[in-house]
């Protein structure tokens, strides 16, 4: 059976209280996971006092304050703090998301913040994300053409372009994938949200002549259909994209296909 | 299927694309998805069916009851009902059971128990309507 508990030596403990800063008056408290393999010792949750009035508005500023200022051990991804590169995501009172576009202040009472749900944890608040990248890497995420290429680029029209709209902007941030119930059961069979957006982002591209080798590769129980529309991808995606209806649309393809 | 001993992928001896690609694709389940979407819609048609069979029969006797039953459009309506629901169960209960029971020996001893209970339902179905519509 799928475990839904967590292994013993998984279970969340209660951590350190580290002082609150001297001096501050605007105080905002944050609970954060906190793992470290090598130690041997259990998860736990440390809760750190921050003062909003020292550091920037979202809660990757906040992070970012705590280890500069108290405690640089506290691990985390993190890069552009625009919402682009994907890498600050995690689970911030419970929703995945990026805390580098998530506000303090949309939070009411302490900020609790996790890894990306079901994954493993390579430290504090950084899941392996190798699994996700390569499931990414198989549904062969470039334009695949037998037909050789032209002097210049590849025409298409505007019509046609407006299609990849909604598609093209993923970020690979792993919110999506990582707040499924199916991919957290089933992650090792089942592509996932994000991958199976990027999928049907090239069945889409009325360049790619490789449609239907690409369907081939996701005709299957798990790949493709262990998805049954829970949706959760499309309330965690922090891009707004549905990648839900991109399932439905390779479900509704490959249909097409059969009948 | 190959699976997580509880070391992080990144420090596995094996490629995480072959981890992804696993056994590669089964080139099915369209047909589990047609089908379950298809006795969805006919299971919905059907209800509306028995629906107006319950109100056709509210406060008839047994011999009235027979009397509509035993019609052949009635009675092979039924059938279909029955049909179209236990098939309709097997599907789901399919992936239900594919979804958490990831024991292999476990799993396929439930799918066989699922096809088997579908399939008693049906003929139970199909036996009781039987000894109506021929009053055995």
């Amino acid at each position: 059976m799928v475990s839904f508990t967590l292994p013993k030596d998984s279970r969340v403990q209660p951590g350190k209280v580290w002082p609150k800063p001297q001096g501050a008056r605007n105080l905002k408290e944050f609970r954060i996971y906190r793992f470290d393999p090598e130690s041997g010792a259990n998860p736990r949750l440390d809760t750190y006092y921050v003062d909003l009035d020292a550091c920037g508005p979202m809660v990757l500023g906040a992070l970012m304050w705590i280890k500069d200022t108290i405690d640089s051990t506290l691990t985390f991804r993190r890069s552009c703090r625009e919402g682009i590169c994907g890498s600050c995501s995690m689970n911030i009172n419970g929703e995945n998301a990026l805390a580098c576009i998530s506000a303090i202040a949309d939070y009411e009472g302490p900020i609790t913040i996790h890894p990306l749900p079901h994954m493993q944890v390579v430290k504090d608040l950084v899941p392996d994300l190798t699994l996700f990248y390569a499931q990414h890497r198989l549904i062969e995420p470039w334009l695949k053409t037998d037909t050789p290429a032209p002097e210049r680029e590849w025409r298409q029209s505007k019509e046609d372009r407006a299609k990849l709209d909604g598609l093209y902007e993923c970020i690979l941030c792993a919110c999506c994938s990582t707040s499924c119930p199916s991919y957290w059961w089933n992650q090792d069979r089942f592509l996932g949200p994000a991958a199976l957006l990027q999928a049907w982002r090239w069945i889409a591209d009325s360049r790619d002549e490789a449609t239907g080798e690409r369907l081939d590769q996701l005709d299957d129980p798990f790949r493709l259909y262990r998805c049954h529309t829970i949706m959760n991808c499309v309330r965690a995606c922090p891009k707004g994209l549905n990648p839900a209806r991109a399932i439905a649309r390779i479900k509704r393809t490959l249909t097409h296909r059969k009948a | 299927m190959m699976k997580d001993n509880g070391t992080p992928l990144s420090r596995q001896h094996i490629t995480p694309l072959k981890r992804a690609r696993g056994l590669g694709t089964a080139h099915d389940g369209t047909g589990h998805f047609m089908a379950q979407r298809a006795t969805a819609a006919l299971s919905f048609i059907m209800l509306i069916f028995l629906a107006i069979l319950f109100v056709a029969l509210a406060g008839a006797d047994y011999e009235q009851a027979r009397a509509i039953i035993g019609e052949p459009l009635v009675a092979s309506a039924l059938v279909f009902t029955a049909a179209a629901f236990c098939w309709h169960m097997k599907l789901g209960m399919q992936v239900i059971i594919e979804d958490y029971v990831h024991h292999e020996l476990l799993k396929y001893a439930l799918l066989t128990a699922n096809l088997l209970f579908s399939a008693a339902i049906f003929f139970l179905a199909l036996i009781s309507i039987g000894r109506v519509v021929f009053s055995l």
